[in-house]
């Protein structure tokens, strides 16, 4: 059994999709995507700086953009045939999948996460937050610690690995008094996302979400709220929205992906991530990290062989 | 006096608390790889990488130093160097 995961931000470094403009038809959908954005996103995904592309108002359409163009390599146009695999993505990663699942058209998915990341830009422009990763430590110490500091749990990723979020006093205090047997590690993320500090973006997301007619999926499709199976539209569409201010239960959906019995994860770029988490939280799969396009095209013969 | 032969002992060592880390197996990990492009261990797993390497061996690598840290070779030379 295969899944195809999304990334959230973090990985993407300057020119990542370099290799992928020499694909023919990559550049064609790029500008697509960079039109439905609002950004020139072959530059940004060529030629601009970590710190332009760390931005999480470029981070987002760009990274769902990569994901798309890596999944249309390897499978064709997402208006084809339903991709033969379990879809998550974790955190930004649900909008590409939105797409794979046939929830959302691709553009429809990159104009939406657009204005996620901008909503989400702004909102953190308006009390300093951040996220700190918390590695290791007992878990019950950890959640109590957030919860003295006023933190919130925003990421659960398993492997012992939880994403503290809220104001940098708060993180500040935690990282005076850490748990015991933990390490914390800062990210270089502008806001404390999936908090309610993010609520003006989950309105401003709603309110542009309003007008879209989202499509079943056509695939198994999990949510981050609860790793659970998805199978209406606007149901995903309306976790996408509640989600701006919620937790990632990343470690729900790898409970979820073992329980199906998954096999084989297949990462879309900016991969590593993800890959990374399986190989402690679900031993004995196998992990394709999709870095460049002759990685799309092992995992295509991985497709075709498993489809027979 | 340069070093200029990789102590078995290190590599072994690095080789297995990357094992235990992050599940990528020791015929995977040599020297001259990059733990994000080559090994897919991204920058939170060479943290915990790192507090193994300080509970085991004793060495302690500070955070502004581990950002500059992005090969395995890195990893041993750092142990090697407090010895």
């Amino acid at each position: 059994m295969l899944a195809i995961v999304a990334p959230g931000q973090g990985a993407q470094t300057p020119g990542f999709l370099t290799p992928w403009l020499e694909v023919p038809g990559v550049r064609r959908r790029l500008a697509a995507y960079s039109e439905s954005a609002g950004l020139d996103l072959i530059t940004l995904g060529t030629d601009a700086d970590a710190e332009t592309i760390r931005d999480t108002a470029v981070a987002q359409p760009l990274l769902t953009a990569a994901a798309l163009v890596a999944a249309e390599v390897i499978f064709g146009d997402l208006a084809g045939p339903a991709i033969p695999a379990v879809v998550a993505g974790h955190s930004v990663g649900e909008f590409a999948a939105a797409a794979l699942a046939g929830v959302l058209r691709p553009e429809e998915a990159v104009a939406l996460v657009a204005e996620r990341g901008r909503a989400m830009a702004e909102a953190s422009a308006v009390t300093p937050t951040g996220m700190l990763a918390v590695l290791g430590g007992d878990p019950d110490e950890v959640a109590a610690a957030l919860e003295r500091h006023g933190l919130v749990a925003a990421n659960h990723n398993g492997a012992g690995q939880v994403i503290a979020g809220g104001t940098t006093g708060q993180l500040d205090a935690l990282r005076a008094a850490p748990p015991a047997g933990a390490r914390l590690r800062p990210l270089a993320v502008a806001g404390a996302f999936h908090t309610p500090h993010m609520a003006p973006a989950a309105e401003r997301l709603a309110a542009a979400a309003r007008d879209l007619r989202p499509e079943d999926p056509r695939t198994p499709l999990l949510s981050n709220h609860d790793g659970t199976l998805v199978t209406s539209g606007a149901e995903y569409l309306r976790r996408l929205v509640v989600q701006v201010t919620s937790p990632v239960r990343w470690d729900a959906c790898q409970d979820t992906l073992a329980g199906l019995g998954v096999t084989t994860l297949v990462e879309l770029p900016p991969a590593g991530t993800l890959v990374n988490l399986a190989r402690r939280a679900l031993p004995g799969t196998t992990g394709h990290a999709v870095k460049t396009p002759a990685d799309a095209g092992a995992v295509r013969e991985l497709f075709a062989v498993e489809t027979v | 006096m340069t070093q200029t032969q990789t102590e078995p002992g290190a590599l072994e060592t690095v080789r297995r608390i990357i094992f235990t880390v992050t599940a990528v197996p020791t015929e995977q990990v040599s020297p001259e790889k990059r733990f994000l492009e080559d090994l897919d261990v991204d920058s939170l797993s060479v943290v915990e990488i790192a507090v193994a390497i300080q509970e085991e061996l004793g060495v302690l690598v500070p955070d502004e130093e581990l950002v500059q840290l992005t090969t395995v070779q890195d990893f041993i030379s750092r142990i090697e160097t407090s010895r």
